[in-house]
């Protein structure tokens, strides 16, 4: 990013702008720096974009400076959250996902529960976080036809992602295994994964 | 005791909300909010609540019984109705998709995330996270504000006019002609439309390469294109990420007035340029700026007094120069109080000149300067003049140049306060 340079941003509606994401930037950063505006309503961090949204009659002012600033500041300091789920793997889609990574299932499993996660996105569902660092050999296109429903709690794998559904739902990710004593989304807290935590599968036998 | 309503029959879907849970769409949580917003302020404002007050979004029928003392209710803004104990009322469907009915104080259900309207994608929010039922009770709250009104409040959903868009974000993901063919095309809100979405069909948007993409941030409005040919217009619970690229959005003005449609209802898209949006917007939120009244006059000169005497020392034989009965008054009324007025001079040297833009300081920053200088502009362009010309105050002169107002010339000083030249050419 070099200093300062932000493209302006695109209008997307009259109430919302989208910025390409500064490379190499922390999405919680550029979260938490855009939330603090006062005019601003929502914003949505993808791993390729930057969504604020805002009342067309109060547009906020002077965002793109603002998002400027945290790019540059990267997120090098922030204390991170680390969440540890503890897991089950007894999803209906282990021994398919173990078929087509060609590795034996116990290797699937001990491959998951090995590696370390970061939320890089919380969409499609509320409380949905997906999260990156999913071991390569893991890597798998979606289900060529989605479930009509996977459970509240399941732990599923997609891509390079992993992630645990919050809700029953429609789902085309490989249901590997159950979370335990894991609420994804409460009426309490909303999501319990925020853009930017640490996530570690714990397996429970 | 106090009142209640009682939950009689129901057919078809009820749902408490309201304005719906700001801040919240980075956990993944969508936007929320009526889906007609226009109709849940109406029937607030008919009965004296904040505009935003938690009513029920009927799509269907109901039937609503009062308990304990009497209840005043709102249906879409009509004239308040008085129910008393024992008495129910019976909510048909009307013009409209959905309709509101709001009771005087808001019904009292607990906030959930920053919000009392019903999420049921989530199962929160509202009553239990669900539709009414038959049985249910609903406790009515003490958000009143105001008296009611008796007249009641109406609201124009405009359903012959073409709903108006901005093209973008994603226009190069498709094919060249996408957006002509959206803008020339007729569209047919779907049965399955829903608070998720408003589906439509017509023919397909077509994607340039056609696959789906990362996830990409989702606002309402936005339109995708699907692959079975339906469009989807996002709604109020929509997924706050998703796969599919978005050709053109739904003003927010008119996103109310697209979700009003019924099923079989038929859809026209126009484009229009930021600033008309804007502008539209500040409408919906009960903004007028139009010609002052005779009447109106003694109003614009107190306010002036307000921003410029006492707000900024200018001695008051300076603000009053003489010159006003030879000006075009404008005012910018919010709800039918004057937020701000603006006067339009054509000087001796025959040059049209802006001048005594003044906006209530606590209306500022929500647009109303702008809208006044619009208005400006277009009486100054419809008398013939190719171009307006100001003298800005040094504070404001970002104000004017975001407006499209070039400065010339070095600063000077005019009662005291540090100005520049500006003008602008009308096009």
């Amino acid at each position: 990013m070099s200093a300062g340079v932000l493209a302006d941003p695109t209008p997307f509606g009259d109430a919302a702008w989208r910025w390409p994401r500064p490379p190499e930037s922390d999405a919680a950063t550029l979260l938490a720096a855009l939330r603090a505006h006062p005019r601003v309503r929502d914003v949505v961090v993808t791993e390729a974009h930057v969504c604020v949204t805002f009342d067309p009659a109060r547009p906020p002012l002077g965002l793109g400076e603002r998002l400027a600033e945290a790019a540059r500041e990267g997120g090098g300091d922030r204390a991170l959250r680390e969440v540890v789920i503890r897991v089950r793997y007894d999803g209906p889609d282990l021994e398919e996902v173990a078929a087509r990574a060609g590795l034996p299932p116990e290797e699937v499993v001990a491959r998951h529960a090995a590696a370390s996660y970061r939320v890089a996105l919380v969409g499609f569902l509320p409380g949905f976080a997906y999260l990156r660092g999913l071991d390569p050999r893991l890597e798998l296109p979606r289900r060529a036809s989605p479930r009509r429903r996977v459970a509240a709690g399941a732990l599923a794998i997609a891509g390079p992602y992993a992630g645990v559904y919050p809700l029953d739902s429609p789902g085309g990710w490989h249901w590997i295994g159950s979370a335990l004593g894991f609420r994804a989304l409460s009426p309490e807290q909303g999501s319990a994964l925020r853009l930017g935590d640490r996530v570690r599968f714990e397996r429970v036998a | 005791m106090s009142s209640r309503l009682a939950v009689v029959s129901v057919a078809g879907l009820v749902l408490v909300q309201d304005a719906g849970r700001p801040g919240r769409m980075h956990q993944g949580i969508p936007p929320g909010g009526a889906l007609v917003p226009e109709l849940l302020a109406a029937a607030n404002r008919a009965l004296g609540n904040p505009p935003d007050a938690a009513a029920l979004e009927i799509a269907g029928g109901c039937r609503l019984a009062a308990e304990g003392e009497p209840v005043l209710l709102s249906l879409d803004g009509a004239p308040p109705r008085r129910l008393a104990p024992g008495d129910s009322q019976e909510i048909r469907p009307g013009a409209a998709r959905v309709r509101y009915l709001a009771q005087r104080g808001g019904v009292d259900v607990p906030e959930v995330l920053g919000g009392r309207g019903t999420l049921l994608v989530a199962a929160l929010g509202g009553l239990d996270g669900r539709a009414l039922r038959r049985g249910d009770r609903l406790a009515i709250g003490d958000l009143a504000t105001r008296e009611p009104m008796t007249e009641g409040v109406s609201v124009d959903l405009a359903p012959e006019a073409a709903i108006r868009v901005l093209p973008g974000p994603d226009l190069e993901r498709f094919e060249a002609d996408a957006l002509e063919r959206l803008l020339t095309a007729e569209f047919v809100v779907s049965p399955a439309s829903d608070r998720v979405g408003t589906r439509l069909v017509g023919p397909p948007l077509a994607l340039r390469g056609a696959e789906r993409g990362g996830s990409l941030p989702m606002v309402r409005g936005a339109i995708q294109g699907t692959t079975g040919g339906e469009a989807i217009v996002l709604g109020p619970d929509h997924p706050t990420t998703g796969g599919y690229p978005v050709l053109v959005t739904v003003i927010r003005a008119d996103q109310g007035r697209l979700a009003a449609r019924r099923p079989g209802a038929r859809v026209r898209f126009r484009a229009v340029s930021l600033e008309q949006a804007r502008a539209a917007a500040g409408a919906l939120a009960g903004r007028v700026v139009r010609r002052a009244t005779p009447e109106e006059l003694p109003s614009c000169l107190a306010l002036r007094h307000e921003v410029f005497v006492q707000g900024q020392g200018v001695p008051p034989a300076l603000e009053i120069d003489g010159l006003d009965p030879t000006c075009s008054h404008f005012v910018a009324l919010e709800v039918g109080e004057l937020v701000g007025t603006a006067r339009l001079r054509i000087t001796d040297g025959g040059q049209a000149k802006a001048e005594r833009v003044a906006v209530r300081a606590t209306a500022r920053g929500r647009g109303i300067g702008a809208a006044l200088m619009h208005a400006l502009e277009e009486e100054a362009q419809r008398r013939g003049f190719s171009e307006l010309r100001l003298h800005a105050q040094a504070s404001v002169i970002a104000f004017y140049e975001g407006l499209g107002y070039a400065g010339e010339g070095p600063l000077f000083h005019e009662a005291g306060i540090p100005h520049r030249a500006m003008r602008r050419a009308l096009t």
